[in-house]
């Protein structure tokens, strides 16, 4: 069976401001990373969020919990 | 003693060896401490998002896992190792130190969200370092007395965290972190993917007096590695030692004062288990 998790990080409001699928995760797949390499001094003010298919369990939490409906879970 | 003291212990324990703190001069004049403090404020993304997406899945496979273990011990080797400590180590390693900050926790930032969490506990020069990376520390710096430091440690402790000190690269001592399974990465690294030289056991071991214990099972929620089971046959608590790292959690929860910690090197049965 293959679990994989599909975010859609232009209906993400971001992880910073919600954050409600990464606090519900019981695995803590879910990872939120600038999207380039950082530098010194620098602020991103997108964070994009990711879930990582090996650690999930395909429970489901993080679709209901999630607001703007951009969390898919595609269990098969 | 573990290998890291009798390298660079100078007779001591590695952490608590004052050559080994970072001051200005030495952060001006090593290259490789630049570059480790580097990767640490950028950590977020590095070492916990897209790189591990690569490496980590395979790491439990049995030919291609040791290929890639490989792999990502050296390059884990050179950004962050440490070892666990218990409260009063981790008070003593304060006493060495010359300023201190908290730091939101990186882990809990780039898995919960969560900016207001600060646990990271930075010292001596990096602890003004950090004001450079804007981004990792988007929940503000807290510079604070080393007795604050020190309180704040207590209070960690007495949450149930796990206490861990670490150096990057070995033996520079650069922070203290507090922090729980499954959210730490570096608990992490070690418990699910078998990284044992990312974090180490401490220099102690519990010893658990079985006379005292009443069997109320306080210890048994405390303990983050699985170290600690509650017979229901004789009603009492029973410690694995060779689970045991050391941190001293199960010791501040118990009433009757079952549980204590003893030098790693006294109890012949872990005393090679890092």
């Amino acid at each position: 069976m293959k679990i994989d998790v599909e975010v859609d990080n232009d209906r993400c409001v971001g992880s910073f401001e919600c954050g409600n699928c990464m606090r519900v995760c019981p695995t803590a797949a879910f990872r939120t990373y600038p999207p380039e390499v950082r530098k010194k001094g620098q602020i991103y003010d997108k964070w994009v969020l990711t879930c990582l298919s090996f650690e999930c369990i395909g429970c489901g939490k993080c679709e209901e919990v999630c607001q703007a409906g951009a969390i898919k879970v595609v269990v098969g | 003693m573990c290998q890291w003291c009798v390298e660079h212990g100078g007779g001591k324990k590695w952490y608590l060896n004052t050559k080994n703190y970072i001051t200005k001069e030495l952060f001006d004049s090593k290259k490789e401490i630049q570059t480790a403090a580097d990767i640490i404020f950028r950590d977020t993304e590095r070492l916990m998002g897209i790189d591990m997406k690569k490496a980590f899945p395979h790491l439990n496979k049995p030919i291609l896992g040791k290929i890639v273990g490989k792999k990502v011990r050296s390059t884990l080797e050179k950004r962050e190792q440490g070892q666990v400590v218990p409260l009063e180590e981790a008070k003593a390693i304060l006493n060495n130190a010359n300023m201190a900050a908290l730091m939101p926790c990186v882990c809990r930032q780039s898995q919960l969200g969560i900016t207001e969490a600060k646990y990271c506990l930075c010292f001596t020069y990096l602890a003004d370092y950090g004001k450079e990376w804007p981004d990792f520390a988007r929940g503000g710096i807290n510079y604070i007395s080393i007795e604050e430091a020190k309180e704040a440690v207590e209070r960690g402790a007495q949450q149930g965290y796990v206490i861990g000190v670490y150096g990057a690269p070995i033996p520079f001592v650069n922070g203290i972190c507090m922090c729980e399974y499954p959210i730490c990465m570096i608990l992490r690294c070690r418990l699910d993917y078998g990284l044992d030289y990312v974090l180490r056991k401490a220099e102690f071991v519990v010893n658990h007096d079985i006379d005292k214990c009443t069997g109320c099972g306080k210890c048994v929620s405390k303990c983050q590695f699985g170290a600690i089971i509650l017979s229901r046959t004789i009603g009492k608590a029973l410690h694995n030692i060779k689970k045991c790292f050391g941190c001293g959690a199960c010791t501040y929860v118990c009433e009757q004062n079952a549980n204590s910690l003893v030098p790693r090197e006294q109890v012949p049965a872990v005393k090679e288990e890092w």
